[in-house]
């Protein structure tokens, strides 16, 4: 397993290639027979931390 | 009310008295504003905003650049899903700074989800399907409560290589009302019809 950048001349801007169990922890990341439960608990974290930021700025 | 301020908004001469305020603990931080970013930003590499509260003050700044997830050739131990056969289209966060004295004011907060509404429109755009980072390790906790997931040192430094999933267009649909709000109040209008579309 390796996560390695694509530029090693510049990292901070470079894609990332993946090996091994990172690969698969990634990619299964994005994968269509995702588990609806964890989506929800996205969309809702998401909408928290949007809904919170937008709070503090206007108060 | 605070703002959202692209470099690019911002004439050279006004940056130019603008970037001896800014002060950053980070050496590479302080460095990449104040000698690259605006040069980076003028040739169309990579994309700087900073977040400007209602005094006028910058408080911290994120840049930005597309990026790509690739990965190895599938091997049989690799049970990796059929469906993802390409590289993943994400948008890199390549710097995230509070500048110093303006820390607890979710300045980086902010930036960030700033960033993942950056990804959104990206995603309607040209594609878009992560934001990613490569994350300091005292940075870890932060990017984590902000939903990134941890995935390995990367071989190369000393940085942690995290990724959000920013889910599929229909999953953000949920999202869009509030990323619209939040450009509202942060005066970024003119991605509003962006998100919209």
């Amino acid at each position: 397993m390796a996560v390695k950048h694509l530029n090693q001349q510049a990292k901070e801007e470079s894609g990332i290639f993946l090996t091994g169990s990172d690969a698969k922890k990634v990619f299964s990341m994005f994968s269509d027979t995702q588990d609806k439960k964890r989506v929800t608990q996205k969309q809702e974290k998401l909408n928290a931390l949007l809904s919170k930021t937008i709070q503090i700025a206007t108060r | 009310m605070p703002s959202i301020i692209s470099l690019s908004d911002i004439p050279r001469s006004k940056f130019d008295k603008l970037k001896r305020s800014f002060k950053c603990s980070n050496t590479q931080l302080q460095e990449h504003i104040v000698q690259y970013a605006y040069s980076h930003q003028k040739i169309g590499l990579f994309q700087t905003y900073f977040y400007m509260d209602d005094e006028e003050n910058y408080l911290g700044y994120i840049s930005v650049a597309p990026a790509t997830i690739q990965r190895d050739s599938i091997e049989d131990e690799i049970d990796i899903p059929n469906s993802i056969k390409y590289s993943i289209p994400a948008l890199k966060v390549t710097r995230l700074c509070t500048f110093d004295g303006y820390c607890r004011q979710n300045v980086g907060s902010s930036l960030m989800l700033f960033s993942t509404i950056l990804g959104a429109i990206q995603q309607k755009v040209i594609g878009c399907r992560a934001i990613i980072v490569d994350s300091k390790p005292e940075a870890v906790d932060f990017y984590k409560h902000l939903d990134f997931k941890e995935i390995n040192q990367t071989e190369d430094s000393d940085t942690i290589f995290m990724v959000n999933d920013i889910l599929k267009p229909k999953e953000l649909e949920e999202s869009i009302e509030q990323m619209v709000l939040f450009c509202e109040v942060f005066n970024q209008k003119e991605l509003i019809e962006l998100l919209k579309s």
